[in-house]
């Protein structure tokens, strides 16, 4: 038995498949390089492969991490060069980690991650700083399993939110794990509707750069052997 | 690239953006200006519907394995994505390249069902390709017809510039051939190639036929505007199924398909001889793949795709010469690697009981049984050779098993057809709740299911019931009530049916001539498309476009058709005789029965054509 953690990137066009597309995705990629997944007890049997945190619909990424359990121990750059080699356009295995077995699930770790967006209009970096300063960012959110909204508070989710260099678009810094979440086009919408203009999500290119622990360091920077 | 861009930005608009995408792994990517031929291959439907097709990963190969061909796949948008595109301005796309359809050489449509021949008008003309192939011009890619529905190829016969009848894997590598050499002479002129197309049999091309009708509007007669085309269109038949070409490599879908698993084709063509039934007479003879041909390519399919589920695929699994052993060592690998192994159209035998308890050891899903009619009488009528004892005898191996939920699928308004095949149908119900109720004495609180699933009978084309008429609406609905009605008293028993009017559409277009292509367009022009989509399908629609045209649609489904020495499709040579067709039809009116072919030759005449490898392997 050995537990490994994949870092991958999702560009292109197959941002647009979902996150069960993904895990079944994964699990044939798994299936067809013969490597043996370890599976969990009991009368539905699954195998033992989770994904740090799930990714929207939509959005790209160059951060993404998958971790999973073997029967056999294989070499980690193994790992990584057999997966790639059955992996549709778009997904690359960047890294592979051997991780100790008795280590806390990835999902568990992940506090913050970081997002660069794109958008097709210049953005004031004074406004972003007008729209920080608010004592309360309220949005409405839809609650879990519910069809109706809720108002909350997302500026304590908020590590960092500024323009990108050129202007023509956001780096941002938010909450993310199943604890408390920010989906980054909650904060542009409510950004957007802040200083006045319509969010039309078509116009905004969302690419996830990495996860983090709650000390914001990278999640491969630690629990690794 | 700039599709791309355009596609990048618009689909998080529409449903399912995955079926859109292309980049599955195992999909195939050329340079589409360093080729020769770039093809697109064309399913009229969904994404979703089109990927389950196994003729489409045949094809995608056979083009594929040649250098300089490239062919692509095509998919009818959904009704959001097509919205979009008209509203973006993008024109109908390749899923590989995002390419224009209408910048490819040809175009082939594949012909699965009839319901689906609107699509083929919607997805031309989101491709600004003209729909009649008269009024399309040199510049515009060859459009192609193939599949089961071009066996009778009139009602889309103005569409097309040609059309494949029969198997597809050596036919079109032949048209590739030509149309480069055609290409190299720089030749582009359309009815030049057309006429080299002369030299390859298989291939219909309408442009060079004329029927001429009565005034009761049946047929007098086939003319011919060019002397050199062939009388009759003899369909392709691939003869060795071992060496024909398979897909090794399948494309996997990035997003959930209506069957998402690994398929093995184990023969072609079927030897019973339902009279109803149209794969049986156009797909005829029986050609087998050989047990370690089959396996030999599962085990290149499971490890080049990472399925975890198998499925056989045949007109009827259990008349596969080596299915023990074939079964035996599938259920060995499957255990091996965890694949699971799935087996439809399999005869109830004792056989099969052992297999399928097997495999469905933990999770009994259902058992599906066809007799197809209610009564021994109406099943001698459509020569479906299962008696009652059969399929009580495999009810009660079923229950004893274990399992609890039981699918049986027949037919209504077959030929002779009266209230008490109804009834018929109706009794086996309810033996079989009796042979449930008798096993399980005395124990309560257990569930048995038994869903009677009921079809609207079409007399399709080729079939010896191709001189029978429907049932009309009328009739059909009075049938599904008074099933509804009896059924309703079965307690543990369901009903389905299909809708009476999609059927009339089905049989209308199944049986049409070369007239019925502009009611199609009209249809079409009226907002017909996915008409075999339930939420889609409008009737109304589609009797307007009849009116519109001036076409008594029930001349079709009447019988009135086929008052003709000549038949619309009558051009296409089966192999099998009409004189065998309508001796077929005779016995059926007399109840009589004709045995397998694998018992003994039944002279239907394609052996005149092709080897019967089956041919009384039982006798």
């Amino acid at each position: 038995m050995a537990k490994y953690l994949f870092k991958f990137k999702k560009l292109g066009l197959i941002k647009y498949i979902s996150h069960l597309d993904m895990i079944r995705l994964f699990h044939r990629a798994f299936k067809r390089m013969e490597i043996s997944l370890s599976y969990s007890q009991g009368f539905n049997p699954r195998p033992k492969m989770s994904f740090a945190q799930p990714l929207s619909l939509g959005f790209t990424s160059l951060g993404e991490y998958l971790e999973f359990e073997t029967n056999k121990i294989y070499n980690a750059k193994d790992l990584k060069d057999m997966l790639n080699s059955a992996m549709p356009d778009g997904i690359e295995i960047t890294d592979c980690w051997q991780l100790d077995p008795k280590s806390k699930s990835i999902a568990s770790i992940v506090k913050w991650a970081s997002y660069e967006i794109q958008c097709d209009c210049e953005i004031e970096p004074s406004l972003v700083e007008k729209f920080l300063n608010q004592e309360k960012i309220i949005v409405l959110k839809r609650q879990k399993k519910k069809t109706t909204m809720k108002e909350i508070d997302i500026k304590p989710m908020i590590y960092e939110f500024k323009t990108l260099e050129d202007k023509k678009g956001m780096y941002a810094v938010v909450r993310t794990g199943s604890s408390s979440n920010l989906n980054p086009e909650l904060l542009l919408k409510a950004f957007f509707e802040y200083i006045g203009k319509e969010f039309r999500g078509e116009n905004c290119n969302i690419k996830r750069l990495d996860l983090f622990n709650s000390e914001f360091e990278p999640i491969s920077s630690q629990i690794l052997t | 690239m700039v599709l791309t861009e355009i596609l990048n930005k618009q689909l998080p608009k529409v449903e399912k953006p995955g079926r859109y995408i292309g980049g599955e792994l195992n999909s195939i990517n050329k340079d589409k200006h360093k080729v020769n031929i770039n093809f697109g291959f064309a399913f009229p439907d969904t994404y979703e519907i089109g990927m389950s097709y196994l003729g489409l990963q045949i094809i995608y190969k056979v083009l594929n394995d040649i250098d300089d061909v490239f062919c692509e796949r095509i998919f009818a948008p959904a009704s959001d994505m097509e919205e979009m595109m008209r509203k973006e301005n993008i024109p109908l796309f390749t899923l590989e390249t995002k390419t224009p359809v209408n910048e490819l050489d040809m175009v082939g449509f594949t012909l699965q069902y009839e319901l689906s021949f609107t699509n083929i008008i919607n997805m031309l003309d989101l491709a600004g390709i003209p729909i009649k192939s008269k009024d399309r011009g040199d510049g515009f890619p060859l459009i192609i017809g193939g599949g089961p529905c071009a066996f009778n190829p009139e009602p889309m016969a103005e569409i097309f510039d040609f059309i494949i009848i029969g198997d597809g894997e050596d036919c079109l590598p032949q048209i590739c051939d030509l149309y480069r050499e055609h290409k190299n002479k720089g030749d582009v002129n359309r009815n030049d190639f057309l006429s080299t197309l002369l030299n390859v049999e298989g291939i219909y091309i309408p442009e060079f036929y004329k029927p001429i009708y009565r005034q009761d509007g049946t047929i007098q007669s086939i003319e011919k505007s060019k002397e050199s085309a062939p009388d009759r269109i003899k369909k392709r038949v691939v003869t060795d199924l071992s060496k024909a070409t398979f897909p090794t490599e399948p494309i996997v879908p990035l997003i959930e398909i209506v069957h998402d698993r690994s398929v093995m084709e184990i023969f072609r063509g079927c030897t019973r001889g339902c009279r109803f039934c149209q794969a049986g007479m156009i797909y005829r003879p029986v050609r087998e793949r050989s047990k370690d041909c089959a396996i030999d390519l599962i085990k290149k399919q499971l490890a080049s795709t990472g399925y975890d589920e198998l499925s056989l695929l045949s007109l009827s699994t259990s008349d596969y010469s080596e299915l023990k052993p074939l079964v035996m060592e599938l259920m060995e690998l499957g255990k091996e690697k965890n694949v699971a192994l799935s087996l439809p159209s399999l005869r109830l035998d004792s056989f099969s009981f052992e297999v399928l308890n097997e495999i469905q050891k933990y999770k009994k899903t259902g058992l599906t049984f066809a007799p197809e009619a209610g009564t021994q009488r109406l099943r001698d009528v459509i020569n479906k050779s299962i008696t009652d004892k059969d399929i009580y005898d495999a009810m009660k191996h079923a229950i004893s098993l274990g399992w609890t939920n039981v699918k049986l699928y027949f037919m209504i308004g077959l030929p002779t057809e009266t209230f008490e095949d109804l009834d018929g149908i109706v009794e086996i119900a309810r033996n079989i709740m009796d042979i449930y109720y008798d096993h399980n004495k005395g124990r309560k609180n257990r569930r048995f299911n038994i869903t009677v699933s009921v079809s609207n009978f079409v007399p399709k084309p080729h079939t010896p019931f191709q001189w029978c008429a429907q049932d009309t609406a009328d009739q059909f609905n009075e049938k599904h009530s008074y099933l509804k009605e009896k059924i309703k008293k079965l307690k543990g028993v369901s009903l389905n049916y299909h809708n009476t009017e999609p059927s009339l559409i089905e049989a209308y277009l199944a049986r049409g001539d070369r007239r019925i292509v502009d009611v199609i367009i009209k249809a079409w022009e009226y907002g017909c498309k996915f008409d075999s989509w339930r939420e889609h399908f409008n009737f109304d629609n589609w009797m307007k476009a009849f009116d519109d045209v001036g076409i008594d649609p029930t001349f079709y489904s009447s019988g009135k058709v086929t008052n003709s020495d000549v038949l619309p499709w009558d051009i296409i040579d089966t192999g099998v005789t009409k004189k065998y067709l309508f001796k077929e039809y005779e016995k059926a009116l007399e109840e009589k029965q004709t045995h397998d072919c694998r018992i003994s030759c039944t002279a239907c005449g394609v052996n005149r054509y092709v080897k019967c490898e089956r041919e009384g392997t039982n006798g």
